[in-house]
């Protein structure tokens, strides 16, 4: 279990984490968003040890600093986009040689865990290349199958998909989620694509400015901050009453009914049924409200 | 034995680089030589116009030469990383290995070997040894073989522990390269010579503070006996190899102190 209260963190004259409290259960996936500067990374340094807060508490499965615990460190993997783990002077087999040897992992397992991973992230044509030879998507691709051959039962993703082409980054996501409920591993990820934080994530906590401005699950999320639907509908007939229905706006132009509304005040089946009591429906266009969206929407009332 | 076998494949790694480009390397090996030499050879052509410098002949002068190239040719291989600490930490490269599940030190030492000037260093070493080791009247006995095989153990030591000790004010200062310079390279320079030249400042920081002496002055007063070490305690020659174990044990837990002081600048 991850536990942290009331942590702040000061770099520089900024106060970059501000009474930063939460706790994530062993197996919980969770996903921290932000903006630029709000805070994600130094919470990742902190929760890793690479950081130490100003003040505050903090617990990675009972200890403080996982760093002085080699017991500690052989349980977690930090892949970061911008840090790498591998070895820069070796090539990426060397690393992942080293990484066996540290991690205490069985010779054998880890051929086969690595003949596995070969599959999804496709490194065999990069084993003997060192990482200034490679591509930032190739480099993240050995960084994570660096972090995956130990193991570990926390796994801390900061911008960890970025450089990876479309095709790879869906493959990736399968297997963390197959990697997630297998192993019931922890996984704290930062990501400015909400699509893969949907996928992958039981809970999302919202910084801002150094703090937490909402922790929940993504449902709850939606439910509370949603912006509101909006549907076009292309009617022929007569134009229906509005006024008794809990809409939050409605407008036509020629025959297209404009209809803004939130799915928890009014469902949409019960405003089809309601125009087709007045005109006959010639088509429908539902937009639902989309994480970023609703981030968005969240982030403009913080300021 | 992990640690070992990490180190062992950084070595390996390092050998393999550096060997990549076989012409460069050779180029650059006997570049290393080169230069090491022709400063030898100037101190040489100098000397031949005295007979001796306090007590001391040519060939005395080449052994206390080759001492301190035999032992920098191990020092550059195995804590090559550490030489350039400062930048490692100025750019946030440490974080990477505090991270992983192995111990600090282990991870720097043999890593980045430096195997150019490694070989330049040494090849020169031997050459100088070949050259004075039959003219400065040592008899290699067993004894005598093992006392200096130790002085070559210690005197690296000395260095690793310089070099770590060095490396440890990174976490204290941002800039230690200048500190260095001072400390270690210049009083290297000094080290070629008898210590009993100099005045009684430098013979103090060269016994105390950055003590060199251990490295090549002591050893080789053991193995020569000349008259200028009635100035010193005779204890100092029986004590030399091992003050590369106390040394190295210092600079060892300052580090371990030190390193917890780091910060990371956390991007």
């Amino acid at each position: 279990m991850i536990i942290l209260k009331d942590v702040r963190k000061q770099l520089g004259n900024k106060e970059v984490l501000n009474s930063i409290s939460f706790h994530i259960n062993p197996g919980e996936s969770v996903g921290i968003i932000g903006l630029n500067g709000a805070g994600k990374t130094t919470l990742l340094n902190i929760i890793s040890g690479i950081l130490r807060p100003d003040r505050g508490f903090i617990r990675v499965n009972g200890t403080e600093n996982i760093l002085s615990e080699y017991k500690m460190l052989r349980n977690v993997a930090y892949v970061s986009g911008t840090k790498s783990q591998l070895w820069r002077d070796l090539t990426i087999k060397a690393s992942l040689e080293n990484c066996v040897q540290m991690y205490h992992v069985d010779k054998e397992k880890a051929e086969k865990r690595l003949e596995a991973l070969n599959e999804v992230f496709s490194i065999q044509n990069l084993l003997l290349s060192k990482p200034e030879n490679l591509s930032l998507g190739e480099r993240i691709r050995c960084e994570l199958v660096y972090a995956l051959l130990a193991e570990t039962q926390i796994l801390m993703l900061d911008e960890a998909m970025i450089g990876l082409d479309v095709s790879i980054k869906h493959k990736i996501m399968e297997y963390f989620e197959a990697y997630k409920q297998e192993k019931k591993a922890t996984i704290i990820f930062t990501s400015h694509n909400l699509l893969e934080m949907e996928k992958l994530c039981d809970r999302v906590i919202l910084l801002h400015k150094g703090t937490i401005i909402f922790d929940g699950t993504i449902e709850r999320l939606m439910n509370e901050f949603a912006p509101p639907y909006e549907m076009r509908v292309k009617i022929e007939g007569n134009l229906p009453d509005f006024e008794d229905l809990p809409l939050e706006k409605f407008s036509i132009k020629k025959d297209t009914l404009h209809i803004v509304f939130y799915r928890q005040k009014i469902e949409t089946t019960y405003i089809l049924k309601h125009i087709l009591k007045k005109c006959r429906i010639k088509d429908v266009k539902l937009t639902e409200p989309d994480l970023e969206g609703t981030i968005r929407k969240i982030y403009k009332r913080e300021g | 034995m992990g640690e070992i076998k990490i180190a062992a494949q950084s070595l390996r790694m390092s050998i393999h680089t550096r060997m990549q480009y076989r012409v460069d390397s050779l180029v650059a090996t006997l570049a290393v030589f080169v230069r090491e030499a022709t400063n030898i050879i100037v101190i040489y052509l100098a000397l031949m116009k005295f007979d001796k410098i306090n007590g001391w002949n040519v060939n005395e002068m080449l052994f206390l030469f080759s001492l301190l190239f035999l032992t920098y040719a191990f020092v550059v291989s195995l804590f090559a990383d550490l030489r350039d600490f400062s930048c490692m930490i100025r750019e946030g490269r440490f974080d990477r290995l505090m991270l992983r599940p192995r111990g600090l030190l282990f991870q720097l030492i043999l890593n980045n070997a430096d195997i150019i000037a490694s070989i330049g260093h040494g090849t020169l070493g031997i050459c100088l040894f070949l050259i004075s080791a039959n003219k400065v009247g040592i008899t290699w006995d067993i004894p005598t073989i093992l006392y200096y095989i130790s002085a070559i153990i210690g005197g690296v030591l000395i260095q690793g522990g310089m070099f770590i000790l060095f490396s440890a004010l990174s976490f204290y200062f941002v800039e230690t390269n200048s500190i260095r310079e001072i400390f270690y390279w210049n009083m290297r320079k000094f080290a070629g010579y008898p210590i009993s030249i100099y005045n009684k400042l430098i013979q103090t920081l060269m016994m105390y503070v950055v003590p060199f002496a251990f490295v090549n002055y002591f050893p080789a007063q053991y193995l020569l006996r000349k008259e200028d070490m009635a100035d010193y305690n005779e204890m100092y020659m029986y004590i030399a190899p091992c003050v590369g174990v106390v040394i190295y044990l210092t600079a060892y837990g300052f580090w371990r102190i030190s390193v917890k002081r780091y910060k990371s600048t956390g991007n």
